[in-house]
């Protein structure tokens, strides 16, 4: 049985890989090649020419600088705000929680430039377009939804009673999130984390709209090698690599770590 | 010292009444217990005086301080819960350390009150476990330590024994009787367990959907049961229902009882609350039946063996006496065969008519 239906099983996992996995293969190709004749199927020589193309630019080093300041930054400040909101959303399950929740849940559907349409008109009052600390809370709006759905079914599983005995004992309600519920929620609030970072990571439409044209994050910059009316795709390649490339070194590295406390945690 | 006195204490869960207490006072020293069927609301009350749940109405005092509008952390109070809700993340050191950390005791006063505990829990060789690392019982001494150690106004139990199998759960009530004896400490104890409360309590209410039936000593509660609630919930009882046709002796509460069927049976009431005339219901305990000798004049009754459970140290009869059906417990070394007709005597002394 498991035989007869193989080769079927192998073709349509095959095509799923391959869907997802050609444009990754190209852009490697595009990366490395120095030199690639049109009427060739792989380039002729290979070589990081582009990456130092790139990286010699003031313009794409200041991006590598906004890109990753502000996904860390992003993800604290979400945190900060998902942390104590997932407290409450996971913790007291009443019918404000609930009405919170379908809100949340209900941003997650909208297209981010409706969000960024609703956003313009604040940025210009309060004259804070083109201003690098504003954009973080501009990307907080997209990554709280996945933020904050982490921690608080993170805070939903630890049981009730052990916030009730740490008051009793003496604990006020914040020395109870940070004694108790923070040491048995940290991986949750880990993934949460990592997604308000890979968020302002890849985030682009918001940063166009709000960051343009002094703050420009590796998205942005990616955009204006292909964007417009002349075509770049090495340089375009080259940079898109060293956005992936540390973002999957870091999820790796994490989701190694994660698994590792996963089985050491225990109780 | 420390009493706790609860004042028109009220708490509703939509039409759900949990608490309604006008007046209870716990004395101090005193091992109090709240006994009632699962939803009754003792657990509220509970909570209630540990501050976990917000009363609609009334007030709370410890002493003569009211504690109604504190929250938890501030009424110093020990508590255990039926889970034990021990942290998985700290050890069993860590756990009784929890409520001394808070109040921020130097390192050595901490360790040396964490080693008195341990001691009096006799939990010194685990307090680097973890509670995974542990077994239910362990984990319930560390709970207990944990609740001792803040030295604590009073101490609150929330059916701490319910998860122990039957074996350590009777050896366990005992320790903690004494323990709280050496300590002094004013303890209130939720169970819905009978023997529990009976064995662990000097005293205890009797709660039913939210309201106290009766205060009492154990001996007050099985021996003079306030209403038929309170009988049939304490211990394996039956009821006769007849009409109290004469007062027979004023100062003992002696009043005669008639069944519809025809029996006349002399029983024990509150002649405060009786009247002849009235409809009553006598309460009949296995222990109230007897086999009769032939001494027994009064109170004898010919019955009908129905059926025996051999338990061990007893046998476990049902017999029928008229329409009624009663229980009746025998050595084993008495073995009467279903449909016997035998004499059994109730005891008149014992036998409690309520309206």
């Amino acid at each position: 049985m498991r035989e007869g239906l193989a080769i079927w099983d192998i073709i349509i996992l095959s095509i799923v890989v391959i869907y997802l996995f050609l444009p990754m293969v190209v852009l490697f190709e595009y990366a490395f090649a120095e030199i690639w004749y049109a009427y060739r199927l792989f380039p002729s020589r290979i070589g990081l020419k582009w990456f130092t193309w790139v990286l010699r630019h003031y313009d794409t080093r200041m991006a590598f600088i906004y890109s990753y300041t502000l996904a860390p930054l992003t993800m604290v400040a979400t945190l900060a705000l998902c942390i104590p909101a997932g407290y409450v959303l996971g913790t007291r399950r009443g019918k404000l929680s609930l009405i919170t929740e379908n809100l949340v849940n209900m941003n997650m559907a909208l297209p981010v430039i409706v969000i960024g349409i609703g956003l313009l008109p604040f940025y210009v009052h309060l004259g804070l377009l083109n201003n690098y600390w504003a954009l973080v809370p501009a990307h907080m709006i997209g990554a709280i939804p996945y933020t904050l759905r982490c921690v608080a079914a993170a805070f939903a599983q630890v049981p009730r009673d052990l916030e009730e005995i740490a008051r009793v004992l003496g604990a006020n309600r914040l020395q109870a999130i940070r004694k108790v519920y923070i040491p048995l929620t940290w991986r949750g609030i880990l993934a949460g984390g990592i997604f308000a970072f890979s968020w302002s990571l890849n985030e682009f439409i918001l940063t166009l709209l709000l960051g343009f044209p002094g703050v420009k994050t590796l998205p942005v910059a990616i955009y204006e090698y292909v964007g417009g009316y002349y075509l770049t795709p090495q340089p375009a390649a080259a940079l898109s690599l060293l956005i992936v490339l540390p973002s999957i070194a870091i999820a790796l590295f994490l989701e190694k770590y994660v698994q590792v406390s996963l089985g050491l945690g225990g109780g | 010292m420390t009493v706790v006195t609860l004042k028109n204490l009220f708490k509703s869960f939509g039409k759900v009444v949990a608490t309604d207490i006008p007046f209870l006072k716990i004395e101090d020293r005193e091992f109090f217990g709240l006994l009632g069927p699962s939803g009754s609301g003792k657990t509220t009350t509970l909570r209630l005086i540990a501050g976990l749940t917000k009363p609609d109405r009334g007030r709370i005092y410890l002493d003569n301080e009211d504690i109604t509008d504190l929250p938890p952390e501030k009424r110093n109070l020990g508590m255990v819960f039926q889970s034990w809700a021990l942290f998985p993340h700290l050890t069993a050191f860590e756990n009784i350390a929890f409520g001394l950390r808070l109040r921020k005791l130097p390192e050595g006063e901490i360790r040396r009150r964490v080693k008195w505990a341990a001691e009096i829990l006799q939990i010194e060789d685990l307090l680097n476990r973890y509670p995974h690392q542990l077994s239910g019982g362990q984990q319930q001494r560390v709970a207990v330590a944990r609740a001792i150690v803040i030295q604590p106004r009073a101490l609150l139990f929330d059916e701490p024994l319910s998860n122990l199998d039957a074996k350590l759960r009777e050896q366990v009530r005992f320790e903690l009787r004494k323990l709280q004896k050496e300590l002094g400490i004013t303890s209130i104890y939720v169970t819905h367990d009978q023997a529990e409360a009976f064995a662990i309590c000097d005293r205890i209410a009797i709660i039913n959907e939210g309201r106290i039936q009766q205060v009492g000593t154990p001996e007050d509660i099985y021996t003079r049961p306030a209403n038929r609630f309170v009988a049939s919930f304490i211990g394996i009882t039956y009821f006769i229902k007849g009409e109290l046709i004469k007062v027979l002796n004023e100062k003992e509460g002696k009043v005669l009882v008639s069944t519809e069927d025809g029996l006349e049976i002399i029983a024990t009431g509150d002649l405060s609350k009786l009247n002849e005339g009235d409809r009553v219901h006598l309460v009949i305990r296995p222990d109230y039946v007897s086999l009769a000798s032939p001494s027994d004049t009064t109170n004898v009754f010919e019955a009908e063996v129905r059926r025996a459970t051999y338990t061990g140290d007893v046998i476990d009869y049902e017999v029928k006496v008229g329409k009624w059906n009663l229980r009746i417990r025998t050595s084993p070394l008495i073995k009467l065969p279903p449909g016997k007709k035998i004499k059994v005597k109730l005891d008149e002394n014992r036998l409690v008519a309520l309206p």
